[in-house]
């Protein structure tokens, strides 16, 4: 069992007292529930039927729950044993979406199984390389897992859904309240109060829309027609069904790769704030997340749903409330997978008012972006580490700040440029090797030692 | 000090706050259009027509000293009465007193006209109209979609109350709402009907979106994109995922009265997929089948590139 640093309330091996794991566990499930529309909007998108986007909703929840807690189990090869749960992951949407329209969902779901299947193999091939990720390399990472989120937290935030849409004052103060409330609780909160910060500023930020912006109050009618308790299948033959494009195969190669460089980010992160007295990187748990990372994949897309991945905001969130006990993660991923058979719970939940969602990312995500400029600066930077920090940086923003010109390039090359995270790292593994290439002998004997 | 602190932080957020769109009223009526400047516009609009409805001429004075409360970003209200000529002007005064009956954007649009014409419009609930206009300060025209209400003054005298704002994005319903109004005049006119919505003078042509019409083995008879001299079959269209939109919708239609049916195309400025959306009805001119749609642009999740 790994000794619990002294600044975490409960460490990565702790099982919680039940109502605090329960209470934690809610905590971190609300902040999963951000990315729960995801396979709603597809289904959508593609022009299927309620039925179809209720079960891919559902099911999605239960392979993210699943997934969750095979994350957090330490199972021999596969899990982390880290806090690092499962949401609907958004790098996914795009190919699924491009996979639906080309061969309906059953070419989707097998294409899903496919990218599941490289992430295992590619989770193996990690074991190998940790000569890659010196400290300066994984705080970068770990900063860039935060960055990736800012865009959806700060849109939400705005309470603005829709580019070109205007903002509302009343979302931009239900906005503040949540976040004051959630940092105001964790800077001069003690014991349940610090603790429980996201959950409270979300609860006041929720009352404080449903006062401040009253017409929010006619989404939840659609809470009537949903069934307390139902099946998330809506075909048992179709939904289950498995097809294969060769076509597709490229992207979703290279979305495989850029979702397990995501995920080892994440992987990353979540050891750092698990074991900060870490001096060098533990590559077998990460490569076991990877795995399991991988085969959560896969299984979405044998139970007819939406790709999963590793959350960033929630292991920010970990580091916020410094309860990073991996059960926590399992009684999430439990509760999470369980309201998929409750659509009307789950529906509520997943009408959290946008600002309010905004104001938790912003606070989860704040936390893990200090957390990976902290690794950067903690061992002095020397030209080649600046060169690193600052040329990886540059490109892995530029994918935001000028999309359009990696618009230009083959489509086959663009999933690499599409987010800060994946272009971050990539360039800083290449970057640092290459300003390294006179030392790499000596890193790679000392690594074989 | 603290408290001046404190006060320092508060009036910093009253001022940013007031500077942002006020939350209005939940209008069922409003919950079919995706962007809040479409709703925050029709409720501006109505609510000047009730002012006329209810004060007649004597509510321009109030239009007129308290602007503030009767514009919205670059949307002003404007009156005309029955014979086109303007009464009211928050945009362009000097327009008072002109009668604009036969007043043409440069598509040859007769923008008064089919203002008149949407407003009476049950297909149509808020009287939209999309033209290009001289907005002040402006030389060169710019696209504007504004929304119209026919109100009959105290005196009796019925007049025409609207506002509109440029560059409004391309809302779903414009194009629900312009297909339905094709679908009936066919159903009136027959096949005579489809001049009219081929003319780009038409209100069946605004903001890059065309209405089409096509049979039901794919060839057109108004072309999406062009004038043709001949007709050509567009049913094994694909888009750039190898979709096939215009089958799937004849599909479609076969299990519902109208229906909505994505595209994708690369957009040359981003990584991410152009997502467009097809709404089309079914209908039966002179005992054939026919197919009637329009495109527009999906609303894009304000965090995509």
């Amino acid at each position: 069992m790994n000794k619990k640093p002294d600044d975490l309330i409960y460490g990565v091996d702790d099982v919680p007292p039940p109502g605090a794991l329960l209470m934690l566990s809610f905590q971190q499930m609300m902040l999963l529930f951000t990315a729960a529309t995801f396979p709603a909007l597809l289904v959508r998108e593609v022009g299927g039927s309620v039925d179809i986007a209720s079960s891919m909703v559902a099911m999605t929840m239960v392979a993210a729950g699943l997934g969750s807690i095979l994350q957090a189990l330490r199972l021999p090869g596969v899990g982390s044993g880290y806090l690092c749960p499962n949401l609907c992951g958004p790098s996914y949407l795009g190919v699924s979406l491009q996979a639906a329209w080309h061969g309906g969902f059953p070419v989707m779901h097998g294409m899903i199984v496919f990218a599941g299947v490289l992430e295992v193999l590619l989770a193996n091939i990690i074991r190998y390389i940790r000569f890659l990720f010196p400290s300066v390399v994984v705080g970068l990472v770990v900063m860039m897992v935060g960055v990736n989120v800012i865009a959806v937290s700060v849109t939400n935030f705005f309470g603005v859904a829709y580019a070109f849409d205007s903002v509302r004052g009343a979302d931009l103060l239900v906005g503040c309240i949540a976040l004051l409330t959630m940092v105001g609780c964790n800077l001069w909160g003690r014991g349940a109060l610090r603790m429980y910060c996201l959950l409270i500023g979300i609860l006041v930020g929720w009352g404080a829309a449903l006062l401040l912006t009253p017409e929010i109050r006619s989404a939840y009618e659609v809470l009537r027609s949903k069934p307390v308790f139902a099946l998330p299948v809506y075909d048992w033959r179709e939904q289950f069904r498995l097809s294969f494009s060769a076509e597709l195969a490229v992207p979703f190669i290279i979305i495989a790769i850029c979702g397990s460089l995501k995920s080892f980010g994440n992987l990353l992160a979540a050891q750092k704030i698990s074991e900060p007295d870490l001096k060098e990187v533990k590559m077998k748990p990460v490569a076991n997340g990877l795995v399991a990372d991988g085969i959560t994949t896969a299984m979405a897309g044998f139970m007819g749903a939406m790709a999963v991945d590793t959350s960033s905001s929630n292991i920010g969130l970990a580091a916020a409330t410094r309860a990073v006990s991996r059960w926590i993660s399992v009684v999430t991923g439990v509760i999470f997978a369980f309201l998929g058979f409750f659509p009307k719970v789950s529906m509520m939940i997943a009408l959290v008012p946008r600002p309010v969602v905004g104001a938790s990312l912003i606070f989860a995500v704040s936390i893990m972006i200090c957390t990976g400029l902290k690794e950067m600066l903690e061992q002095p930077l020397d030209q080649r580490k600046i060169y690193t920090i600052g040329i990886a940086m540059i490109f892995g923003l530029s994918t935001q700040f000028v999309p359009a010109l990696y618009a230009a390039l083959p489509s086959a090359y663009q999933p690499l440029f599409q987010s800060p995270l994946a272009t971050s790292t990539l360039f800083a593994i290449i970057v640092y090797q290459l300003f390294h290439i006179d030392q790499l002998k000596d890193a790679f004997r000392r690594t074989h030692e | 000090m603290p408290m001046l602190r404190l006060l320092g932080i508060l009036s910093f957020f009253v001022v940013f706050l007031s500077g942002c769109e006020k939350s209005g009223p939940a209008t069922s009526d409003l919950d079919c259009y995706d962007y809040r400047d479409t709703q925050r516009l029709v409720r501006l609009v109505r609510s000047a027509a009730d002012q006329v409805a209810h004060h007649g001429t004597a509510a321009f004075e109030v239009f007129r000293q308290h602007p503030e409360d009767w514009t919205y970003k670059d949307a002003y209200i404007y009156v005309y009465d029955g014979s086109g000529k303007c009464i009211f002007h928050g945009g362009t005064p000097e327009l008072e007193g002109r009668t604009l009956w036969h007043v043409q954007d440069i598509s040859g649009k007769y923008s008064l006209q089919l203002a008149f014409k949407m407003a009476r419009n049950p297909a149509n609930p808020h009287g939209w109209v999309h033209y290009a206009w001289n907005s002040p300060n402006r030389l060169n025209p710019q696209e504007k979609s504004s929304c119209h209400f026919l109100v009959t003054m105290p005196s009796g005298e019925e007049v025409l109350v609207g506002g509109g704002l440029p560059n409004l994005p391309v809302e779903r319903s414009f194009v629900r709402f312009a297909v339905d109004e094709a679908v009936s005049l066919l159903e009136r006119r027959g096949l005579a009907a489809l001049d009219t919505i081929r003319s780009p003078a038409s209100e069946f042509r605004f903001l890059g979106t065309s209405v089409f019409v096509f049979t039901t083995d794919g060839t057109t008879l108004v072309d999406p994109a062009l004038y043709l001299p001949y007709n050509r079959n567009i049913l094994n269209y694909e888009d750039d995922t190898g979709h096939r939109p215009i089958r799937r919708l004849i599909e479609q239609l076969q299990k519902e009265p109208s229906a909505w049916v994505v595209l994708a195309s690369r957009n040359p400025r981003s990584i991410n997929m152009m997502k467009k959306g097809m709404f089309g009805r079914k209908c039966t001119v002179d005992g054939r089948v026919l197919y009637v749609a329009g495109i527009s642009d999906l609303p894009k999740p304000a965090w995509m590139n």
